[in-house]
């Protein structure tokens, strides 16, 4: 058990947005509502899963939607509407617990991003629990069923839903999340491309034994103080990541054009185009998203692909670009990452592959690919 | 509370297809849920309020959707989806139930509707519990927040929504009716466009003074007499008038007829050329799901809270929207709206203004002689 102070907290939201291969929301919403719990004198506790008793239950808040930005005229709809003040993924853990007749012990973070992980510290901190040290994904992903609960086998439902207007719902009796995953998008869209979400309602026994990736937050953690550590040295920040990430630097250069997007069916799909400068320079590269970056191509050839990590650093600082903001003329570094055993199992790559997202190649390793680079 | 015989559930239902002015859901499919629920052995009870004990937990489900057709696409995402076998509304009323951790029991119809009463007697039948003489609008009514409950102040919250693939929602809590319609309705994107709802619980203490009381048996009553009039060969349209204190507005043959999907509503238009002692006149309804406003030769004839109904002139039997065809004999006739549309919040939200009239609502009978 450990006691979280900001800076611990900022090193970690850091570490989890620079590895959310440029989704997992809005880090500035994310440290304004990890923000507003420090201010209300609230304490942030960290635990290992293997701290935790068998009979205990944990779920995942977090949010579900679109990053896109909102367009007024959709906003409009709901300008009529009450606003709450509580973290939503707060009251989404409230109605959960209502549907379930029984209270949550912990919290786990549902997947590496600024606002997503974020959301599972401030929700320990409001309702006075612990946060486990753990995340379901190792990195940030689009849909519901990509996580390590699913891996895993545990179940998503029931789960809770609360929208910015107070409104909440308990879902269960879905066959499976890819289910769950249509019915929170629909819910989503209908609340103006956002709903808070606690799932994954799960035993201690569980998360113990798998269900979850051990250690992340701290991993996490990790690369947010390396970063944070070689800036205040005077250090390049992308270096310190690599190395902090066990990371390879894939391609350097200059956003081509601002990036085109398009906000479908409760998700960001878009494109991001980097024109090669330094050791790539006559090179292009070409990195495409659903909400987060899922399949990259240096020169027309296919380079990265999910499970493994795609990230965009902002070259000098080191900050993680967010999709769709990158803007023409960025100096950029595109980092990967391996990803976690958990998506390397069979079951794993059952899902989280470019096949799903109707790309005709199958993943390689990206250790396998940087051997002797 | 008296026990319900499947010719008592016919004429319900039938006198519901009336009172549900062209809405309501489909009068055929609902006959068929009461035959096959008789053929099962079950049975319905109607009870009146006073019937029921101050705390019995009351209940309205009902079937949501939008009736647009599916793409190929769609049906194919389904597909690999399990079924369930229970009927989604009687699934979202024991979810209800289950989270409110109490028994329902008793069943209240959402509105007269030829579909939609009929869901409340075979979700009344299969949980065992009766379904109340009474129903929050007295007709059929196009949106959700269209019900004398919401004018009571009755909360539709929680409500359950459900599907036939096993996936159940309660919504605990909305910002307004319109929001728990707005949820409900993605829901149902997501399910076919059918989804199974149970809403406005409420101890029957609580429901006193805002239902419409008898709404059900009046229903029966209008259903029997045309019932009767056919098989003694009387004027069935007349028989429907007399038994639900209605008037005779128009007779004629539809000479025009169109309609389209607009958000989900279906909304459109019949035009009636007037036989007999209309002969020379025509009329001309309009409806979203339901008949909201008429015109005779040009001049506003009636309009919503009050009952719009189109029957075919031979057989008394209701045409329900969008199915009216060019050629059709037809009668028009109308009811006076229950007391509870007609106050000043009744109005605000159901009245001529709400299909964009600019006049104040004038009662049906101004002017009339009942038939």
């Amino acid at each position: 058990m450990r006691e979280l102070d900001l800076r611990a907290i900022e090193d970690i939201l850091d570490g989890a947005t620079t590895l959310g291969t440029g989704g997992g929301g809005d880090p500035a919403r994310g440290l304004a509502m990890v923000q507003a719990q420090l201010e209300a004198g609230r304490r942030f506790i960290m635990v290992d899963p293997d701290e935790l008793d068998d009979d205990v239950l944990a779920c995942s808040p977090y949010f579900t939607g679109s990053t896109a930005p909102v367009p007024p005229e959709r906003e409009a709809r709901f300008a009529a509407l009450p606003r709450v003040t509580e973290p939503e993924p707060y009251l989404a853990m409230r109605a959960l617990e209502k549907g379930l007749g029984e209270q949550i012990a912990a919290t786990v973070s549902i997947e590496y991003g600024g606002m997503n992980t974020a959301a599972a510290l401030a929700v320990a901190a409001r309702a006075g629990i612990p946060v486990l040290d753990a995340d379901a994904a190792g990195r940030a992903v689009p849909d519901l069923q990509f996580s390590t609960y699913y891996v895993y086998g545990q179940r998503i439902d029931p789960i809770g839903l609360a929208t910015r207007f107070g409104e909440t719902m308990v879902l269960e009796g879905v066959p499976d999340d890819f289910r769950a995953e249509d019915i929170v998008r629909a819910v989503a869209v209908a609340s103006g491309g956002m709903v808070a979400t606690a799932d994954h309602p799960t035993r201690g026994r569980d998360l113990k034994n798998g269900a979850v990736i051990k250690g992340a937050l701290s991993y996490a953690e990790k690369v947010g103080r390396a970063k944070r550590e070689a800036i205040a040295a005077g250090q390049d920040p992308i270096a310190a990541t690599l190395a902090a990430g066990g990371g390879y630097l894939v391609f350097e250069g200059l956003v081509a054009q601002d990036p085109s997007w398009e906000d479908r069916g409760g998700f960001l799909f878009g494109e991001m185009n980097i024109t090669g400068t330094g050791e790539f320079l006559g090179s292009n590269y070409l990195i495409w998203y659903k909400n987060e970056n899922i399949i990259s191509w240096r020169d027309g050839v296919v380079d990265i692909t999910v499970p493994d990590l795609i990230c965009v650093l902002e070259k000098g600082t080191g900050r993680p670009i967010n999709n769709p903001r990158a803007r023409k003329g960025m100096e950029v570094d595109v980092l990967a990452f391996p990803a976690p055993r958990e998506w390397r199992t069979p079951r794993g790559l059952e899902i989280l592959v470019p096949r799903f997202f109707g790309f005709d190649c199958d993943w390689q390793p990206v250790e396998k690919k940087f051997q002797g680079r | 509370m008296r026990e319900l015989a499947l010719q008592e559930l016919e004429d319900i239902l039938v006198g519901c297809a009336i009172f549900g002015t062209g809405g309501g859901g489909s009068l055929e499919r609902g006959l068929q849920t009461v035959r096959q629920d008789a053929a099962a052995g079950k049975t319905v009870r109607l009870a009146t309020l006073s019937d029921l004990a101050d705390a019995t937990l009351v209940v309205s489900p009902y079937y949501a959707g939008s009736v647009s057709p599916l793409s190929p696409e769609q049906i194919k995402a389904y597909e690999h989806l399990p079924r369930i076998p229970d009927e989604p509304p009687l699934v979202a009323a024991r979810a209800l139930a289950a989270y409110l951790q109490a028994p329902i029991g008793a069943v209240l119809a959402t509105e007269l509707g030829g579909g939609n009463t009929a869901t409340a007697l075979s979700t009344a039948a299969h949980l065992g519990v009766p379904v109340l003489d009474a129903d929050p609008a007295g007709r059929a009514v196009p949106e959700l927040i269209h019900s004398t409950l919401y004018l009571g102040g009755i909360s539709i919250t929680p409500l359950a929504v459900a599907n036939q693939f096993g996936d159940v929602a309660v919504i605990q809590k909305v910002a307004n009716d319109g929001r728990a319609e707005a949820l409900v309705r993605a829901m149902a994107v997501v399910s076919q466009n059918h989804v199974g709802v149970a809403d406005h619980p409420a101890p029957a203490r609580d429901l006193r003074g805002k239902v419409v009381e008898g709404a059900i048996s009046q229903a029966e009553r209008v259903g029997a007499a045309l019932r009767r009039a056919r098989a003694e060969g009387t004027d069935p349209v007349a028989a429907v008038c007399r038994a639900g204190g209605g008037y005779r507005l128009f007779t004629g043959v539809v000479s025009e007829a169109w309609w389209k999907d607009e958000a989900g509503f279906t909304v459109g238009e019949i035009g009636v050329r007037g036989t007999g002692a209309d002969t020379g006149s025509n009329y001309r309804l309009r409806f979203k799901n339901e008949h909201m406003v008429s015109w005779r030769d040009g001049a506003i004839d009636v309009t919503v809270p009050d009952l719009i109904c189109l029957l075919d002139a031979r057989t008394g039997e209701p045409v329900l929207n969008p199915a009216a065809r060019e050629g059709q004999e037809v009668a028009i006739i109308g009811f006076p709206a229950p007391a509870a549309w007609r106050t000043q919040k009744g109005l605000a939200i159901f009245g001529p203004g709400y299909v964009g009239v600019n006049r104040p609502y004038t009662p049906i009978e101004e002017g009339r002689e009942s038939a």
